[in-house]
């Protein structure tokens, strides 16, 4: 599931050190999980394995700053909703 | 007769009498005025002093770019108290060596910072006796409670018993900054209320501020760029728009073009975001009067292409460090014409370059700036050897020169030139290389974004430079074309030896480029190890070693010799 992957990327990357498990609606810069550069590598993350291209005028918060959001974002670009 | 405030709450004072329903403020959806913001500012000092806060005392202030965050600063200073900005982002082992270093009695944080999904986190571990925790807002539902801490919103109300603040001059310190970015035990460098109020008003002077200035503030706030916006702001009584980050560029740029924004402080990992959007956003950005640079050197080439493309904004280069606040500014008219000089002493300070001996050098060449006036640091905290090391006294206590360990150059118009970092000189094969000279050279190829250079151990030469380069959004800049463009532009011992295409370069939360991480990055991996996993990416989009999406390719270059 798209949601899956993302959540599995992000632990991943930003969130090996910590024992948190980030909750899928909580804003990930409010929460400092990721940074500027950070949310550069999820657009990049989201571009290569769902092979979709992300859009100057998408670099919105609306689209990006939570699992859940990024989620809907992919599918969305996807053509599933 | 009326004399100007002089310390750094008092402005605020004057600017609420002044200017009481004027939005201040703006942050986190919400718009304050003057008079909320000073009220709001003095009952957290009440609050501050009824819970035992004395003179002196520090407190740290552990937040995002929000509301809270200015006003804490303002609160703790009423008070009489010392600011500590942190990096929200610091993982805990670094925060808690700020809580001993600094012996601060009280914390201002985000709930979130303390408290995880089962409560107060294992790591946050806290100083038990005497030490109080503020937190700011951020859906309470989720977590416990905890009986241990207060919420800022309560002490922020209007308190009914009287509270006397307690009485300041200018001399007495208002702030503690940590540098970032550097390696080691961090550095606290400590300020009065004198020396923030000269920088500022020397700042506010050269961009001609005025009150119908609204500045966009994307910097954090525990760098002083970004606080310093704010102080700035309230003293001329303009209006803060105060921003988290720049992370999603196209919503900073739909609140430039809503709030009408006048004035645009960045780095230059900002002009580099800016400048890759496929079409460049002129439109929005029609209200901008200025943009200034500081924190790293500005590209020559993000200079150039923001000229034509915002031909009537002003753009401000400027150089300073944390020990001196600001330095130097280079008039924007000059701009064309000297794109590569970081300008003229601000008002209010003198500089020098000088050899090691302490002696000026003749115009044209390199040496140490050393930098005197009111905004120069009482000194670093606690470290009395540090501090002497940096400051060289001159006929009386407030004539001091800092050594701020940069080299530079004046050419004979008087306009200064960044050359390095003393301590970014490496030597290779016995010849000095400065490594920024080197990234500077390789920013001017055509399709590089920009480039940072790191030494690399050599088992012959002692070390030789690795560069890792990012390329504009679009261009097929490679290797072989950077490496081509050095050897047609650097001496053949200054040519990297190891070059690196990477999508973005790490940075520290300041946005300077992250040079440990860079060069940590290249140990874990090692050389040889970056060059495998470049041909494993080829196959493969695996992530497992490489950090970011860095396309991290190079070629060993045995002509470097």
């Amino acid at each position: 599931m798209v949601k899956d992957e993302i959540r599995r990327f992000i632990t991943e990357k930003f969130l090996l050190n910590s024992s948190e498990y980030p909750e899928d609606d909580m804003s990930l810069l409010e929460t400092n999980t990721v940074d500027s550069v950070g949310i550069l590598e999820i657009v990049g993350f989201i571009e290569n394995r769902f092979n979709l291209k992300v859009e100057d005028e998408e670099l919105t918060a609306e689209n990006l700053d939570s699992i859940n959001k990024i989620a809907k974002f992919v599918e969305k670009k996807q053509g599933k909703f | 007769m009326k004399f100007d405030p002089v310390l750094v709450h008092d402005w605020l004072t004057r600017t609420a009498r002044l200017l009481p329903d004027k939005t201040a403020l703006i942050s986190r959806g919400q718009r304050l005025t003057y008079r909320e913001i000073e009220e709001k500012a003095s009952n957290l000092a009440s609050a501050l002093v009824l819970m035992g806060f004395r003179k002196g005392d520090r407190a740290i202030i552990c937040l995002d770019n929000c509301p809270e965050a200015v006003i804490s600063i303002y609160g703790v200073i009423k008070a009489g108290g010392i600011f500590v900005a942190v990096e929200p982002k610091s993982p805990w082992p670094v925060l808690s060596s700020i809580i001993k270093d600094t012996g601060a009695r009280f914390l201002i944080t985000h709930r979130l910072k303390l408290f995880g999904r089962e409560g107060l986190k294992e790591e946050a571990r806290l100083p038990a006796r005497g030490f109080q925790v503020i937190v700011v807002d951020g859906s309470p539902s989720v977590f416990q409670p905890c009986p241990k801490v207060l919420e800022f919103s309560r002490l922020t109300k209007k308190v009914e018993s009287s509270v006397s603040l307690p009485g300041l001059l200018e001399t007495d310190l208002a702030c503690l900054v940590y540098t970032s970015g550097s390696t080691g035990k961090p550095k606290g460098i400590i300020c009065t209320h004198h020396n923030m109020v000269a920088a500022a008003r020397s700042v506010i002077q050269y961009l001609g501020n005025k009150r119908h200035d609204i500045i966009l503030d994307v910097l954090p706030l525990p760098f002083g760029y970004g606080f310093y916006q704010v102080i700035m702001c309230f003293m001329f009584g303009g209006t803060v728009v105060l921003e988290p980050s720049f992370a999603y560029i196209q919503d900073i740029l739909t609140t430039i073009e809503k709030e009408k924004v006048t004035g645009f402080p960045i780095v230059p990992s900002i002009s580099a975001m800016l400048l890759s959007l496929k079409k460049f956003p002129e439109e929005q950005l029609k209200s901008l009067r200025y943009i200034t640079n500081a924190g790293a050197a500005w590209p020559v080439s993000h200079i150039q292409q923001l000229r034509k493309l915002l031909p009537k904004v002003k753009l401000f280069n400027m150089y300073g460090l944390s020990e001196c606040k600001r330095v130097s500014y280079l008039p924007p008219n000059l701009i064309d014409k000297y794109p590569e000089s970081v300008g003229i002493p601000m008002p209010n300070i003198e500089v020098a370059i000088v050899d090691q001996r302490g002696k000026p050098v003749p115009v044209g060449q390199t040496g140490e700036l050393i930098v005197r006036g009111p905004s120069v640091m009482q000194g670093y905290w606690r470290d009395k050897n540090l501090t002497r090391k940096v400051f060289k006294k001159g006929k009386y206590a407030a004539d001091r020169w800092l050594y701020t360990g940069d080299l530079f150059r004046q050419d004979e118009n008087g306009l200064l030139y960044f050359v390095g970092r003393r301590d970014r000189q490496i030597k290779s094969f016995g010849r000095r290389i400065n490594l920024a000279e080197i990234e500077k050279t390789v920013s001017c190829l055509e399709g590089v974004l920009e480039a940072a250079a790191v030494p690399v151990p050599d088992d012959l030469g002692g070390e030789v430079v690795g560069l890792f380069v990012v390329g504009q959004k679009g261009s097929k800049i490679d290797e072989a074309q950077v490496k081509l463009f050095c050897q047609q532009h650097l001496e053949p011992y200054k040519i990297p030896r190891y070059i690196l295409l990477m999508e973005a370069l790490f940075r520290t939360p300041n946005g300077k480029v992250d040079y440990q991480k860079l060069i940590n990055f290249l140990k874990k991996t090692g050389i040889k190890g970056v060059l495998e996993n470049s041909v494993e990416k080829e196959k493969k989009t695996s992530e497992a070693e490489l950090i970011g999406k860095e396309q991290a390719k190079g070629t060993p270059d045995k002509s470097a010799k």
